[in-house]
């Protein structure tokens, strides 16, 4: 099997299980993570991820004052994250591109510019909160702020933003258009004010959060990424296939499922003989996805998984973990991943 | 690595309902560039709308890319297997609706998490027609949909998947309208981008898309190929969100990239479709940007601005200019920026003459920059 040497060079979360990286691996591993609290509900729970609103503790002391004033908290939050994950990271700015997930984008912006526009009449909208409403906001202001020339991409694929903007990474720097790629998915907890509390449930978007992986090419240590199959209409023959000719020669330590509510035969097949971490459940935008990835490279770091992970069913022997095949499904959509070290 | 070629377009705008009124459009120098009636404003700056265009869906941008997804499909006369999205407005228009009629103490049954997804609009295309690999939305402003084709290029080429339907759709609304009047960049009269009275931009809406697929597909079913996609570039100017990068540093580097990765000199490109706005800083910037990278030979290649017929698409902006560009190639026919009686003398660049040239155009380079300082440019080759 070719593997295409992708890294994962360094990565960073801001989590409500954990402000950061280190806090999110020790809470991760010392299965601290179930609590009564709001705040600290089950791990990956369904219930957690719709119920938790906004992280109050986000350092954004890195963005000058000028730019900050006039961000959104999702755009702050992206960056305090994304400028942690680049630290001490040897990148030069030519060759860096930026991709952001989001499912959502500024949706608390544009509330703001549609309110204006109701209420004020034609020309009341600031030019500022305008430009700041796309979805590209996080990104253009990571490019502003870290003066970046690669491609700056934004990425919202709903349940598969962050696999799709970490895919397009791993594109982007195997067919050289950028040396390397930081990939970070973000969305915050939102809910449009016309809406009446109490009658009117949704949308509200889900989770918040934001992750960051910085993709190298040429970097001699890993974990490396490898994109397995993409595939979105799913032909169980076809895909199990693929799958079982890309993996004949590798050895999978550990399974990881997101949101694979039926596992196809390849896959049945597969976690009798592995680690299995299955959450069935549907895992919602960039916030879950972060979780799950940071989790799968926590544990490749380590080389072995917590006893138990709340709202996971896990399965499997004990073992040296090195090689972790990521498979994510949302109605018959699938993504597989191999992260290995 | 896999050669990539466009076997299928399809496009609606302000002047054209499908690929084959388009020639006929850019000859007469068609273009309906006229005050707002898709919702009441007192505001006057005229704009491009796709008038006369039913949305069944009740979503008019979804409605819009259904339209050329479907052309660009049946004109390619294969399925393609990947699906690259792109979009910056999504259910806008209904959401403003939305929200009026519930300042009005009003409700409806309005499904917010469709309105407001991106993906969820590519999703429901992908079911339509049956996209078999893997669906990516970008969403980055005015330049999304050149994004969506380079980055399906950059699939096929790379052999991810042998085809692939790319490009992007948006409709008008107020939001936009009413945003870029507050950036002071909207033209009270049709564009004229380049010219020394130029007053802004009209903001337009459409859709475009194209089937991309391996040159050893298209020839092995014997496909009419129209033009080959040769190379893309992307880049950031990393200076603000709204205003280009003065020196044109962000939009060479684009540029450049593009040529390299397309592995073609300077000298080849014969034809710019330039992002050309008509506002006075984007055209300022984006000629210096030409001159910088094309140096002496700027003064051989055909520059014009496709937004005079069609306005500023937006997110459909990039994959507007291919689909015309197509149109070009095809027919050996570039058409002028309309309205471009004087040049800016700070633009220095040869612009299309106002009767259009009849040309052959072996290789044409497409610009596409955004909020953010977001750069694409692509390649493409008369095949």
């Amino acid at each position: 099997m070719h593997h295409t040497k992708i890294s994962i060079v360094n990565n960073e979360i801001i989590a409500p299980s954990g402000e950061n990286y280190a806090a999110f691996t020790e809470r991760f591993f010392a299965q601290s993570l179930q609590g009564s609290t709001e705040r600290s509900l089950q791990f990956f729970n369904e219930e957690y991820a719709q119920h938790i609103k906004k992280i109050d503790n986000v350092d954004t002391s890195m963005i000058p004052s000028r730019l900050k004033r006039r961000m959104s908290f999702l755009t702050q939050m992206m960056i305090s994250c994304a400028t942690k994950c680049l630290q001490d990271c040897a990148y030069d700015r030519e060759n860096l591109g930026v991709i952001i997930a989001t499912g959502w984008g500024e949706l608390e912006t544009t509330e703001k510019l549609l309110m204006g526009i109701i209420e004020g009449g034609d020309v009341a909208l600031s030019p500022t909160q305008f430009h700041n409403s796309v979805h590209n906001t996080a990104a253009g202001y990571l490019g502003i702020m870290l003066k970046v020339k690669g491609p700056t991409l934004t990425i919202s694929q709903e349940n598969h933003s962050l696999e799709a903007a970490l895919a397009a990474g791993h594109l982007l720097i195997n067919s050289q258009q950028t040396q390397h790629a930081l990939v970070g998915g973000v969305d915050t907890y939102f809910r449009f004010s016309v809406l009446d509390p109490h009658n009117e449930k949704y949308p509200h978007t889900f989770g918040c959060g934001a992750s960051s992986f910085l993709l190298s090419r040429d970097c001699d240590h890993g974990p490396y990424l490898e994109i397995i199959s993409l595939a979105d209409t799913l032909k169980t023959v076809a895909y199990a296939s693929q799958l079982a000719n890309k993996l004949r020669d590798v050895h999978i330590d550990m399974l990881w499922l997101s949101g694979v509510s039926t596992p196809q035969p390849f896959l049945q097949k597969l976690s009798t003989q592995v680690n299995v971490i299955n959450n069935a459940k549907n895992p919602y935008y960039p916030t879950d996805s972060g979780m799950e990835i940071t989790a799968i490279l926590a544990t490749l770091q380590r080389g072995e998984l917590p006893d138990k992970i709340e709202g996971y069913n896990i399965q499997g022997s004990s073992g040296k973990i090195r090689h972790a095949l990521y498979v994510k499904e949302t109605q018959g959509i699938y993504k597989s991943f191999m992260i290995w070290v | 690595m896999n050669r990539v070629v466009i076997t299928g377009v399809g496009v609606i705008n302000s002047i054209a309902n499908d690929f084959s009124q388009l020639l006929p459009a850019l000859r007469a120098c068609k273009r309906n560039i006229g005050s707002v009636s898709l919702f009441p404003t007192t505001a006057t700056y005229p704009v491009a709308e796709v008038k006369n265009f039913m949305s069944p869906s009740g979503y008019r941008t979804l409605d819009l890319a259904e339209n050329a997804c479907e052309e660009a499909i049946k004109d390619s006369g294969i399925d393609p297997y990947a699906f690259v999205f792109s979009t910056s407005t999504i259910g806008m228009p209904e959401l403003e609706e939305d929200f009026l009629l519930r300042h009005e103490g009003g409700t409806q049954n309005f499904n917010y998490n469709d309105a407001l997804s991106v993906g969820e609009f590519a999703n429901k295309l992908a079911r339509k027609y049956n996209i078999q690999g893997t669906t990516t939305s970008f969403s980055t402003a005015c330049s999304s949909s050149a994004n969506a084709i380079g980055y399906a290029f950059l699939q096929v080429q790379s052999g991810i998947c042998d085809s692939a339907l790319a490009g992007g759709a948006d409709a008008l609304c107020r939001l936009t309208y009413y945003g870029f009047q507050s950036l002071k960049v909207m033209s009270p009269v049709p564009c004229t981008p380049f010219d020394v009275n130029r007053q802004g931009m009209n903001l337009g809406e459409g859709a475009a898309f194209v089937v991309l697929e391996t040159l050893e597909n298209a020839q092995r079913r014997g496909a009419k190929i129209y033009a080959e996609v040769m190379g893309v570039g992307m880049s950031a100017d990393g200076h603000h969100m709204s205003s280009p990068d003065p020196e044109g540093s962000g939009a060479s580097l684009a540029m450049n990239r593009a040529m390299k990765n397309a592995r073609i000199t300077v000298q080849e490109i014969s034809y710019v479709s330039a992002h050309g706005t008509g506002t006075i800083l984007n055209d300022h910037t984006e000629s210096i940007a030409i001159n910088k990278v094309f140096q002496e030979h700027t003064r051989n290649i055909y520059v014009n601005s496709l937004k005079s017929y069609v306005g500023h698409t937006l997110g459909a902006a990039g994959a507007m200019a291919i689909a015309i560009t197509i149109c070009s190639m095809k027919h050996g026919y570039i058409p002028p920026t309309l309205g471009l009686r004087e040049r800016d003398q700070a633009c220095s660049l040869r612009m299309v003459p106002q009767e259009g040239v009849d040309v052959e155009v072996p290789y044409a380079m497409i610009n596409a920059f955004a909020f953010g300082g977001n750069n694409t440019s692509l390649v493409l080759g008369k095949m």
